[in-house]
């Protein structure tokens, strides 16, 4: 298939864009780059194949006939767990080190009672974890000893799993360190900060550790942790989080009902009398963080209460931990971690959804089930058993948080950071997932656990907002005063859920999905100031379209003397007009400017940066939109005002005129019966579509014999017109010769027969050759050839010896069926999706101007590209299909980089003809025939085994080379789309 | 100065080198700006299968190495000077074939050999032969003069462009006598055929055709398969399957085959995207 040489070649260039980090990971293990092997036929003797079964052997084989569809799904999750969870060598080196951590926390040393402001007994080396803002706080912090250690979290269930591998520790805070009022104005989790502080003062010294760094559990701010590695080769092993929490029982929990207010305005504000007579607001976020402390241990209890007898449980936590890693749901603030996965399960366990037999893959399915059909921002659930009259009540929970999921004390809400936008993504991919395992034609375990879903590769659109401070002025203009209160002034947080909410309603029946990534703040080393608010960096917006939608360029209001108007009018300020409809109705009606498809594409952009601009003071220049950047690579033309869609469109239009002519044609001997078009441009696919053109006649001599216009040498070189070809088949009749060079007679015959009447019935001018006519018409050049459908048959002719007729394939026989056989079918195909998905035209046009801007495209076959494309929309497992040509070249440069070439054949079902059973045959038998195919094997319901059109190109070292620089294009793209800061240069093309 | 004309002549010796035993070389230029020539080889044409009657031996010059650029007007011109020229052929593979016969179509010709190719040039007199031979003397030939330029860059795509468009009238009256031709050859066959039908030929054997009162199958590939297939098909549905005991264990038997072939399938795939660190998630 490939030289060895060239194999570990191209696996180390491959290598190249992934973290440093894991490549030297890698780089370790792998001594030799041995050549991969190729699957071979499964040859089994006789003898082993029918020797009687034993019963265990039975059962197994039952088994996963049974609950998975293949043994393949069973054998891939049992490989994919060994391959995350932690060895027991491992274990017993942490188990080790949590013991030293262990001995060094009980022998630090105490100090003395001081305000919380005075902060000089810290050594300068050491910085306080928390934003301090408002500085001014009363209370007195003492350092003690902890009073009690202990593992909680993932570790212990056995549910944390490889590449991070975090043990929690809780630290429990001795009661004497608070005071009465340490339940206000954030003074306990100032406390929490300073203790974390010294200890990680004592620490900083030690010798046991690699590093001593803070981070903020989740990205939350008031929440910062510590963070120790071990020294030496195991520092990238593992992270011990300090978590420091109050001495149970302190606090009482009525205090924190998500109806009460813990932080003042006067304090927040800095105003030294309150106000009087205004109500305090609520602080339910502040208040969910205090508790959640509290309940640390509780919830351990809880969790290995469940996962006793309970192996599936495991295995089914860290499937689904996977499976929100490759979505990026599980890291930031408001993420729907491994915690609250075990959460979920523990809930579906007492609901008898899930039962304590269930494998992993059950869990999973069960639980994505659950997610799919649950809307925890609409109905919330509850962990609590017995209903207690003075907990608040689920509706209490709705009021305060968008997602409510409460834990078994009734008191804390699981999701309270998640914000309803994150929950309605959460809960489409796992329905999304549900169709994927149900569908038997596609490998779920490949879609759902193994393939990453990053922002800009999922969603059509992606948006980011370059400063996040502007969202300062955001939450001014929203007047979120009492949310940044609740959040502790972090005002991305506040004002993040409001935007979202915004614009969800802005595109509402344009976008299936609005989805915002997750602000997510780095690690800091103790001797750094803590990460502001702003540190996050860029926030990422992504918009997932529905396609019918998507571009119209009308937002339609409700009538004008409705009392819903105004509000229409003021929530889309003045781009909101009357409007009389052609049904008569007077409506409020919005209408945004776009003439082009391109344009209209873009019409999403006019309307996130007109909403944001009016309601959220965010101005355009702080608004980093990348949806439509590639497609100033396919226009075409001197004003470049479209990207030649609309060219395209016409040309189709003037050939099915042409062909209706064509099948109207009177006095032909045999009728026509099909007039099928094979130029890309006829399947919306060519990458700069013929523009119509008109000689001019001052560049041309006329040769008045022969009815030609001849280009002079003196003047310009006339515009060159591209002929479209369209094949045009003749009925089939006992009139037709059967000998191969009569019929080319025969041909030549009906071209200037054809010529004629069309010169004559429809005044086209027509040039007729031996081979094909060219008719003139509206600028265009058609090229038409005529086809007789036995003529293939009868250059495979062959007489045997023995006088027997035998087909076999020629050279020629070859050409004339891909010419006139397989093309035209291809491109009604093609033409047919193009009708189902608007953007596979563009799509397709930007593949292949990526190919030729490689250099490579006598190398590789334009349907062939084409069919690339086309299995992208046919087959979006785990995405949807694209609705932008950005995403859709994205994801044509992944599976041309990712894809097993060697091991699989890419099945494209188009019109959906193939059958499951099919797929099968057509997998098997590549497999058994894998040394006789194409390197590059397609195929489609009309070619099943033969693959024509990558038969002779691309050859495997041009693949190779192709593989190599769709990684490379697709990692450069990404990294330039996903920057908003730079200046974007799509030079890749 | 003295350098670049010892390298030249360092250059010429290496073609003079690079002639295969033989041939001779005859060095040739496009034009006379160009600089350095190209070389034609040139061998008196000798076959061992008795003389053709359109490349007689002795008369006849066999030159390999033509440039695309060089057609045959171009060549008879170029050995004109040797004699008077009575053919020349070009081709892209040498042998007797092709080119054989008048041409038979001015319209249905195979494509044209592009790049270098090879040429038979019939001189009248065997003089000329050697005369051409000995050209290898003189200075580079010159194949584009002002006398007779070969087209080049635009004027020969306009050239090639108006070439390509057909007389329609020609082409009719071509097609036409074609037919006729085939029509006439096509009905005396039949009328053969029907002379011959039903009449045993001297061993009393009667040939089957498609035709008359009784006709055969048609002796295709496609058929006898699908005579075969229609066999099977009928001795299937006469067998029971379900009679006999041992069937009934055979199929249990099968199934459990089934199953585990497809179990080790599986497990093979399994070692080999291992072995490829498919199992990574990230």
């Amino acid at each position: 298939f490939k030289e060895p040489a060239e194999a570990a070649e191209a696996e180390e260039v491959e290598e190249g864009p992934q973290t440093p980090q894991r490549g030297a990971a890698r780089g370790r293990k792998r001594k030799a780059p041995a050549p991969a092997p190729a699957l071979q036929p499964v040859k089994l003797s006789r003898a082993e194949l029918y020797k009687p079964p034993t019963s265990e052997e039975l059962n197994q084989l039952k088994e996963t006939e049974d609950l998975f569809h293949s043994s393949l799904l069973r054998l891939q999750i049992e490989e994919l767990l060994r391959e995350v969870t932690l060895k027991e060598t491992k274990k017993k080196k942490i188990d080790a080190f949590l013991h030293e951590i262990n001995s060094l926390l009980s022998a630090i040393p105490e100090i003395p009672e001081t305000d919380i402001i005075d902060q000089t007994w810290l050594s300068r080396g050491v910085k306080v974890p928390f934003l301090q803002v408002p500085f001014n706080v009363k209370g007195k912090f003492r350092f003690l000893p902890p009073a009690e250690l202990s593992v909680v979290g993932s570790y212990l269930l056995g549910t944390c799993i490889k590449p991070e591998i975090n043990v929690d520790v809780a630290v429990t805070m001795p009661r004497e360190i608070f005071q009465d009022k340490d339940n206000l104005n954030q003074r306990y989790h100032r406390k929490r900060a300073l203790y974390l502080a010294h200890i990680a003062q004592c620490f900083s010294k030690e010798n046991l550790f690699g590093s001593v760094k803070f981070a903020y559990m989740n990205s939350n701010h008031l929440k910062p942790i510590l963070l120790l590695r071990p020294r030496g080769k195991d520092e990238k092993l593992v992270a011990v989080r300090l978590h420091a929490c109050p001495a149970p029982g302190f606090f009482k929990p009525s205090r924190f009902y998500p109806s009460k207010n813990n932080v003042r305005t006067a304090w927040f504000l800095e105003q030294s009398t309150p106000k009087e007579g205004a109500p305090e607001p609520p602080t339910p976020h502040y208040n969910n963080s205090v508790l959640c402390d509290t309940m640390l241990l509780s919830h351990l209890h809880f969790l290995s209460s469940v996962s006793t007898d309970f192996p599936g449980m495991k295995d089914g936590v860290a499937l689904l931990k996977v499976w929100l890693n490759q979505r990026q749901l599980s890291k930031g603030l408001g993420c729907f971690n491994g915690f609250l996965i075990s959460m979920v399960v523990a809930y579906l366990l007492t609901k008898r959804k899930i039962v304590k037999m269930m494998s992993g893959y059950q869990v999973l399915r069960n639980v994505l089930q659950f997610l799919a059909t649950t809307d925890l921002s609409v109905t919330g659930i509850s962990l609590a058993k017995d209903t207690d009259a003075s907990l608040p009540a689920l509706a209490d929970f709705h009021q305060a948080f968008e997602v409510v999921f409460v834990d078994p004390s009734g008191l804390v809400n699981l999701c309270a950071d998640m914000t309803a936008s994150k929950y309605h993504q959460v809960q489409f991919e796992a329905k999304r997932s549900m169709e994927i395992l149900d569908d038997r034609m596609v490998d779920g375990f490949q879609a759902l656990l193994m393939t990453s879903k990053p922002m800009l590769r999922t969603f059509d659109h992606v948006f980011h907002l370059k400063h996040v401070s502007k969202l300062q002025s955001a939450c001014r203009k929203m007047q979120l005063l009492s949310e940044l209160m609740d959040q502790g002034g972090n005002y991305v947080a506040a004002a993040l859920p409001f935007i979202v909410s915004l614009l969800t309603r802005g595109l509402a029946g344009r976008a299936l999905l609005v989805a915002h990534s997750l602000p997510q703040t780095p690690e800091w080393l103790i001797d750094a100031e803590p990460p502001k608010h702003k540190d996050i960096g860029s926030l990422t917006f992504g918009l997932l379209f529905v396609p019918e939608f998507a571009a119209s360029a009308l937002e339609k209001g409700p009538q004008a003397d409705c009392p819903e108007a105004t509000d229409f009018r003021t929530f889309w300020g003045e781009k909101s007009e009357l409007r009389r409809f052609q049904d008569g109705t007077i409506c409020e009606a919005v209408v945004w400017q776009a003439s082009t498809v391109c344009q209209k594409r873009l019409i999403p952009e006019q309307i996130v940066r007109h909403l944001l601009k009016l309601h959220a003071d965010i101005p355009e220049s702080s608004i980093c939109y990348t949806g439509a950047l590639l497609e100033s690579v396919i226009k075409s033309g001197k004003e470049a005002l479209g990207t030649g869609e609309e060219d395209m469109v016409n040309v189709v239009c003037s050939y099915d005129d042409l062909s209706r002519k064509l099948w109207n044609l009177e006095g032909l001997p045999l009728t026509v019966t099909a007039v099928q078009g094979v130029h890309p441009a006829l399947r919306y696919t060519d990458v700069f579509p013929p523009i119509p053109m008109k000689p001019i006649y001052s560049f041309h001599n006329q040769i008045k014999n022969k009815q030609l216009l001849l280009p002079s040498e003196q003047k310009p070189c006339p515009a060159y017109i591209a002929p479209l070809k369209i094949i045009c088949h003749m009925e089939g009749s006992g009139r037709w010769p059967q000998d191969k060079e009569a019929i080319k007679r025969i041909k030549a015959a009906f071209h200037l027969q054809l010529a004629e009447l069309l010169q004559q019935q429809h005044q086209f001018i027509c040039r007729p050759a031996v081979t094909h006519i060219d008719v003139y018409k509206d600028g265009y050049v058609f090229r038409l050839q005529v086809a007789y459908h036995r003529e293939p048959l009868i250059l495979k002719e062959v007489v045997t010896p023995e006088g027997m007729l035998k087909y076999q394939d020629t050279e020629e026989s070859k050409q004339l069926e891909l010419e006139t056989l397989h093309r035209p079918n291809l491109n009604s195909s093609l033409h047919g999706l193009q009708q189902q998905h608007p953007v596979f035209g563009s799509t397709c046009r930007l593949a292949k101007r990526w190919v030729r801007a490689q250099l490579l495209s006598d190398n590789i076959s334009e349907e062939c590209v084409d069919l690339l494309v086309a299995s992208l929309f046919l087959h979006p497992a785990p995405f949807m299909p694209p609705s932008s040509p950005q995403v859709g070249f994205l994801r044509f440069l992944n599976l041309l980089s990712t894809f097993d070439w060697k091991n699989s054949p890419l099945i494209v079902n188009l019109n959906a003809d193939l059958t499951d059973a099919e797929c099968t045959e057509i997998k098997n038998k590549f497999v058994a025939a894998r040394s006789r195919l194409p390197v590059m094997f397609i195929a489609t319901p009309k070619d099943k085994w033969n693959s024509v059109w990558t038969q002779e190109r691309p050859s495997a070292q041009i693949l190779q080379r192709l593989l190599v620089l769709a990684s490379e294009s697709v990692r450069t793209l990404e990294e330039q789309l996903m920057d908003p800061l730079s200046n974007q240069d799509v030079k890749v093309v | 100065a003295a350098s670049p004309r010892a390298k030249m002549a360092a250059a010429e010796q290496r073609a003079a080198r690079a002639v295969p035993p033989g041939y001779t070389a005859l060095e040739v230029k496009f034009g006379a700006r160009q600089r350095s020539p190209h070389c034609l080889l040139v061998k008196e044409h000798r076959v061992r299968e008795g003389p053709g009657d359109t490349h007689p031996p002795q008369r006849t010059l066999f030159v390999l190495n033509v440039p695309p650029y060089c057609g045959p007007d171009e060549l008879s011109r170029l050995f004109s000077r040797c004699g008077a020229v009575q053919t020349v052929d070009v081709s892209d593979k040498p042998g007797p074939g092709g080119t054989a016969g008048p041409r038979s179509s001015k319209f249905f010709t195979g494509k044209a050999a592009t790049g270098f190719r090879v040429a038979y040039v019939v001189f009248r007199k065997p003089a000329g032969v050697q005369a051409a031979k000995a050209l290898s003397q003189e200075g580079p030939l010159l194949i584009s003069t002002e006398s007779h330029p070969v087209k080049t860059g635009v004027s020969k795509w306009i050239a090639r462009y108006a070439e390509s468009v057909v007389n329609q009238e020609e082409l009719k009256a071509e097609v036409d006598a074609f037919m006729q031709d085939y029509d006439k050859k096509i009905a005396e066959e039949e009328a053969k055929a029907a002379k011959e039908e039903g009449v045993p030929d001297e061993e009393g054997w009667v040939k089957v055709t498609r035709k008359g009162r009784k006709p055969g199958l048609p002796r295709t590939e496609a058929a006898n398969l699908r005579v075969l297939e229609r066999e099977k098909r009928k001795r299937a549905r006469k067998e029971l399957l379900n009679f006999y005991a041992w069937q009934h264990r055979e199929t249990k038997r099968e199934h459990i085959a089934q199953l585990r072939k497809k179990f080790e399938e599986d497990k093979q795939r399994i070692a080999l995207m291992r072995a490829q660190r498919k199992f990574r998630p990230y």
